[in-house]
C-alpha cells in the first residue's frame, strides 16, 4: 500500500511537470489475489499488482487524456506529451468540466483484514466450501477474492481525494449430477465473510435442486432471491436511472417524475456512503458520494448524474460517474427498502409460481421500454401450494422490467449485498406478480 | 532486457522449486479516440503499461503472479508471489497438473501491418471522426457515436523448457453510430459492425480504417437509426431467415467458439460463464449442424483479430477443424486440457494483458463459405427475413438456449429485400438452429468481423477474436419484435 500521504504526494509530483490551463491527475494503485476452483479443487491461483496514473491536461478550453503505469520520468514525460498533443488538437468544449475541492466522508471503506487474507486463507476457504460440497455428494466450482484499491486525485481545481477500498468476495457454485446451487457473498471486510456459510448455502439449494423437468411457456408469479433481485434493479439503474437517457428522453423516468408508475411497495436509492453495502468516497470524476432517492414508494425521484449531465441541467453532480468514462451516469451503490419476511415466507406468500435464484447472461433488449431477457440458473424452483415442490430447467425470460415492478409487488426483509454491472445493490427477495417466461433449456 | 528480465525470472523460479515455468515481459501501448456528439469523450487517449508475468508450477501446482514495470524488482517479486500462490493451490488439488508436450521455439512475429496506425496524425483521426459525426446529424438522432482504437503489443515470452519468443501484435479498429429516440423508442445504426463491438476491428495498420469509409457512410448511418423509429415491429413467428456476416459472427461466437473452448468443457469457467453442452464424448459422432455448416478455428488467416504468431504458451498457432459437414470434430485446446484427453494443444491459449493469466481464447471462428452470391440466396429464399447487425445477445451457461437482438430487419419479399422492421430478434436452441441451416453464401460474400472484448474469465479479461461468415440461411427459425 501507499497510504494517503504518499499516494498524494505522488499525484501532486506529477501535476508539478504539467505545464497547462489546467490538469487532472489520478493515482489507481490495485492488489488483487484470487483464487479459482473448480470440480473441488483449484485451477486457478493468481495476484497482480499494477499501478494506473491517469491525466487530463487543458489547453484553452480544450482537452487532452493519457495513462500509464510507469511513474519515471521518461514514461511521464511520454504521457504528458501525449495529453498535451491531444489537447492541442482537440476542438473547444466551451467548458471544461472539472469536480471542485470538496470534503469527503470518513466511512470506513478498508481494512485491513481483507489485506491480510493472503492465498493460504483463500485456500482454506475453498477447502471449507468444497467440504460442504462433499458432506452432500456433490463438486464445487467457484472463486475467493480479494482487492485493495487506493484512489489519489488532484486537479487544478483544487480537488484532493484519497481513499482505499478493501473488497472481498466468495462465491460457490455446488453441483451435482443434474442441477446445481449458488451462493456469495462480498464485504469490505474479509473476516466477514463465512466460507462454511457459503459452502452450506450453495449445497442445500443444489439438494433441492436435482431433476429438473421443463415448464411451459407463459406468465408465472414469482418469488426472486436476493441474487436475482439484485440483477432486475442493477438492470433497471443501467437501462433508465442515469441522467442520460433520462435528458434524451428514453427513460421512464422523463415523463413522470413523482407519478405512481410503479408499485408503491418500490423504494430505490443509491448511497455510496452506507456501510450496509460497498461504501465508497468519491465518483471518477472526484465527487463525492451521497444518498440520492431514485423512486420512492412507486414515484420516480430523480437520476443520477455525472458533471457533463448536471451541467447540461444547472444541478450538482451527484457523484455518479461511470467507472469506464464514456457511459452514462450509473448508480452503483442501489439500496431497495425493505418489507417483511425471508425467502421462506415469500415463497408461502406465493402459493403457486416459480422461485428463482439467479439471472444468468443478461441482455438489455430495448433500454427504452426497460425490456430485458436472459436466463435463470443454479436454481429455478416450481412453488405449488406454498412450497417448493420440484426443480426446473434454466428458463429464458423476455419482460420489461417497469410492468414487472408495477405490481402486485411484496418485498422481503432478507436484504443482502449482490455485485454486478460493475456495482452492487443491497437488496432483498422480492415476490413478482408477473414474470413471462417464454422457454426453457434442455 | 525483456529477454534478460524474462531469463531471470526462469532461474529464480527454478531456485525455488518450480518444476515448469514461463515469463512474458510486455508491453501494452493502445490510443482511444472516442467521441460524442462532436466532443472527445473523456476515458479515450493514450495509454501505455509495461509488466512481467510470471507463471509457474511447483509440485503440479500453478501459480500465477504479474507485477508492473520492467524491472528486476518486478520479475523477483512476481515470482515470490507465484510461488506462494502455487503453494497454496497445492492445499486444494486432486491431481497434478500434466502438460502435454510442446516444441521448443525460437521466433519472432509481427502483425504485417500496410501503413503504420501510430504514423497518422492525432488530428487526422480526431478530423475522420468529426466529419462521420457531422454527416450523422438529422432530426430524431440525439447521439452521434464514433471509435477509433489502436493497440500494440510488444510480447517477450519464455519458458522453462527453452521456448523464446518475441511478437509485436497490431490492431486497428473503428466504428460508428447513431441513436434515434422519439418517446422511449431507442434505436440503434451502428456502421461496419455493432457499436457495443466499438465497431471493425482486425489485426491490420491503419489501412482497415481507410477501406471502411466511414464518413461515406455516415449519413445513412443517421438516416437509418430515424427510418427504424417509424418502421413497424419485427413480426414474431416461425420464418425463414438470413442472416448477414456481422451478425451470424455473434452466432458463431456464442454457440460454437465459446462451447469448444475444452476449459469450458472441463468445467473451469464453471463458476462464472458456465460449461459447454459439447461433452468429450461427442467428439466425431455428435451431428451439431446441417451439412452446410462447416466451421474452422484459424489463427493463421490474414488480418483476424485472433491472428499471431505463438499462443501465451509458445505453441504455434494453428488451423484447426471445429465441425465438418455438420458434424462436431474439434475443441480449442491449451497444453493443460489437451494432455487430459491425449491430445497436443492447438495453440490457442492467450491473455488480454500482461497481468492476466492465458485462458482457452477462440482465434478466428469461421463458417467457411458455400456457394453463390447474396442475390442469388435471396432470390431463392422468396419470403422471410433479413437480420442484420448486433443490438443484444444471451445465452444459457451451456450454450444451448440463445436469444439475439438485433438492429434491424429487412423483409425479404418475392426474392428481395424490402421493407425495414425494427427491434428484431430471434431465438433458438444451438444443435437445433445449425441443422436447420440449408444455405452458406460463397466466397465472394465472406467477409471476417473483429470482436475485441470477449469476455472470459476470472478476473474478467477482453480476448481479441474474430469470425468470418457469408450470409446463411436458417429454416424454421423463431423470431420476434416488440
Amino acid at each position: 500500500m501507499l497510504g494517503k500521504e504518499r499516494a498524494l504526494q505522488q499525484v501532486e509530483a506529477v501535476m508539478r511537470q504539467i505545464e497547462a490551463d489546467g490538469a487532472e491527475v489520478t493515482l489507481k494503485r490495485t492488489d488483487a489475489a484470487l483464487t479459482r476452483y473448480a470440480n473441488s479443487g483449484i485451477h486457478q491461483n493468481v495476484s497482480h499488482e499494477d499501478l494506473c496514473l491517469s491525466l487530463r491536461v487543458v489547453v484553452g478550453d480544450k482537452e487532452g487524456y493519457a495513462q500509464s503505469n510507469q511513474l519515471d520520468d521518461d514514461s511521464l514525460k511520454q504521457a504528458v506529451a501525449m495529453a498535451r498533443k491531444q489537447a492541442t488538437a482537440n476542438q473547444g468544449a466551451g467548458e471544461v468540466l472539472m469536480a471542485e475541492a470538496g470534503s469527503y466522508a470518513t466511512t470506513p471503506t478498508f481494512f485491513a483484514s481483507t489485506l491480510a487474507f493472503g492465498a493460504k486463507e483463500r485456500a482454506q476457504a475453498v477447502v471449507a466450501i468444497c467440504q460442504q460440497a462433499k458432506r452432500e455428494g456433490f463438486g464445487a466450482a467457484g472463486a475467493v477474492e480479494t482487492s485493495v484499491v487506493e484512489t489519489a486525485m488532484i486537479n487544478s481545481r483544487g480537488l484532493e481525494a484519497y481513499q482505499c477500498v478493501s473488497e472481498a468476495d466468495m462465491m460457490a457454485i455446488v453441483s451435482g449430477a443434474q442441477g446445481s446451487g449458488y451462493a456469495r457473498a462480498c464485504h469490505r471486510q474479509a473476516n466477514q465473510l463465512s466460507a462454511d456459510a457459503i459452502g452450506q448455502e450453495a449445497a442445500l439449494r443444489c439438494h433441492l435442486n436435482q431433476e429438473p423437468s421443463a415448464v411451459d411457456s407463459g406468465t408465472y408469479p414469482v418469488v426472486l432471491a436476493p441474487y436475482a433481485t439484485g440483477d432486475l434493479v442493477m438492470m433497471l439503474a443501467a437501462m433508465a436511472l442515469g441522467a442520460q437517457e433520462v435528458q434524451q428522453g428514453s427513460s421512464f423516468m422523463a415523463n413522470s417524475v413523482g407519478q405512481q408508475v410503479l408499485c408503491s411497495r418500490f423504494s430505490l436509492w443509491d448511497d455510496g456512503l452506507d456501510a450496509a453495502g460497498l461504501p465508497v468516497l468519491f465518483d471518477r470524476e472526484g465527487v463525492a458520494k451521497r444518498r440520492v432517492d431514485l423512486i420512492c414508494q412507486g414515484r420516480p425521484v430523480q437520476p443520477v448524474h455525472d458533471l457533463t449531465t448536471a451541467h447540461k441541467q444547472k444541478v450538482a453532480s451527484t457523484g455518479h460517474a461511470s467507472a469506464r468514462g464514456a457511459g452514462s451516469p450509473y448508480a452503483a451503490n442501489l439500496f431497495m427498502a425493505p418489507g417483511e419476511g425471508d425467502l421462506d415466507a415469500l415463497v408461502t406468500k406465493l402459493g403457486d409460481g416459480i422461485l428463482i435464484t439467479r439471472f444468468h447472461y443478461l441482455a438489455m433488449m430495448h433500454p427504452g421500454q426497460t425490456r430485458w431477457s436472459g436466463m435463470t440458473r443454479d436454481g429455478t424452483f416450481r412453488v405449488e401450494g406454498g412450497k417448493i415442490t420440484k426443480a426446473l430447467r434454466n428458463v429464458r425470460f423476455d419482460d420489461r422490467i417497469t410492468s414487472q415492478l408495477r405490481g402486485p409487488l411484496v418485498v422481503g426483509a432478507d436484504a443482502r449485498v449482490v455485485k454486478g454491472f460493475g456495482g452492487c445493490a443491497h437488496v432483498p427477495s422480492v415476490l413478482l406478480g408477473e414474470f413471462n417466461i417464454t422457454g426453457s433449456t434442455l | 532486457m525483456q529477454a534478460e528480465l524474462a531469463r531471470l525470472g526462469l532461474e529464480r523460479a527454478e531456485g525455488l522449486g518450480a518444476s515448469y515455468a514461463d515469463v512474458r515481459v510486455e508491453a501494452l501501448k493502445k490510443e482511444i479516440i472516442s467521441m460524442k456528439n462532436g466532443r472527445l469523450v473523456v476515458g479515450g487517449g493514450f495509454e501505455l503499461t509495461r509488466g512481467v508475468a510470471v507463471r509457474l508450477l511447483v509440485g503440479g501446482a500453478w501459480g500465477f503472479s504479474a507485477s508492473r514495470g520492467w524491472t528486476s524488482h518486478a520479475v523477483e517479486t512476481a515470482v515470490m508471489r507465484a510461488v506462494e500462490q502455487a503453494k497454496a493451490t497445492a492445499l486444494c488439488q486432486p491431481h497434478p497438473v500434466q502438460l502435454a508436450p510442446a516444441r521448443r521455439i525460437r521466433d519472432s512475429y509481427v502483425t504485417p501491418v500496410e501503413e503504420d496506425a501510430w504514423e497518422v496524425s492525432w488530428e487526422e483521426k480526431v478530423d475522420l471522426l468529426r466529419r462521420c459525426d457531422e454527416a450523422m446529424k438529422r432530426p430524431g438522432v440525439v447521439a452521434r457515436l464514433g471509435r477509433m482504437e489502436l493497440v500494440h503489443k510488444d510480447k517477450y515470452y519464455a519458458n522453462s523448457e527453452g521456448s523464446q519468443i518475441h511478437q509485436n501484435i497490431h490492431h486497428s479498429g473503428a466504428g460508428i453510430a447513431a441513436i434515434a429516440v422519439e418517446g422511449q423508442d431507442v434505436q440503434i445504426r451502428s456502421y461496419p459492425h455493432c457499436w457495443q463491438n466499438g465497431g471493425q476491428f482486425a489485426a491490420r495498420g491503419y489501412e482497415l480504417i481507410r477501406e471502411m469509409a466511414l464518413c461515406e457512410s455516415a449519413a445513412q448511418v443517421g438516416a437509418e437509426a430515424v427510418q427504424l423509429l417509424s418502421a413497424p415491429p419485427c413480426p414474431s413467428g416461425i420464418a425463414t431467415v438470413v442472416i448477414e456476416p456481422t451478425q451470424l459472427a455473434l452466432q458463431i461466437h456464442e454457440s460454437c467458439g465459446h462451447p469448444v473452448e475444452l476449459d469450458r468443457v472441463q468445467g473451469t469457467e464453471a463458476s462464472l460463464a458456465g460449461t459447454s453442452f459439447l461433452l468429450p464424448d461427442m467428439l466425431g459422432q455428435f451431428q451439431y449442424g446441417s451439412s452446410a455448416v462447416s466451421l474452422t478455428a484459424d489463427a493463421t488467416i490474414s488480418g483476424g483479430l485472433g491472428t499471431f504468431g505463438y499462443d501465451d504458451e509458445g505453441v504455434q498457432a494453428q488451423r484447426v477443424p471445429l465441425v465438418e459437414e455438420g458434424r462436431f470434430v474439434g475443441y480449442l485446446t491449451s497444453r493443460e486440457t489437451a494432455a487430459t484427453l491425449g491430445m497436443k494443444s492447438n495453440g490457442t491459449m492467450r491473455a488480454d494483458s500482461w497481468f492476466n493469466l492465458p485462458l482457452i481464447r477462440m482465434t478466428n471462428i469461421n463458417l467457411e463459405p458455400g456457394a453463390g452470391d447474396l442475390e442469388a440466396l435471396l432470390a431463392d429464399t422468396g419470403r422471410g427475413l433479413y437480420l442484420s447487425t448486433i443490438r443484444s445477445w444471451s445465452i444459457d451457461d451451456r450454450r444451448l438456449n440463445f436469444q439475439f437482438g438485433c438492429e434491424l430487419a429487412r423483409e425479404i419479399k418475392d426474392g428481395k429485400l424490402g421493407k425495414f422492421y425494427k427491434n428484431p430478434g430471434y431465438s433458438g436452441l444451438t444443435p437445433d438452429f445449425w441443422r436447420s441451416c440449408d444455405a452458406v453464401c460463397g466466397a465472394e460474400e465472406w467477409s471476417l468481423w473483429g470482436f475485441p472484448t470477449c469476455g472470459k474469465g476470472h478476473p474478467a479479461q477482453s480476448g481479441q477474436v474474430a469470425h468470418g461468415a457469408a450470409p446463411a440461411r436458417f429454416r424454421n427459425v423463431q423470431v420476434g419484435g416488440a
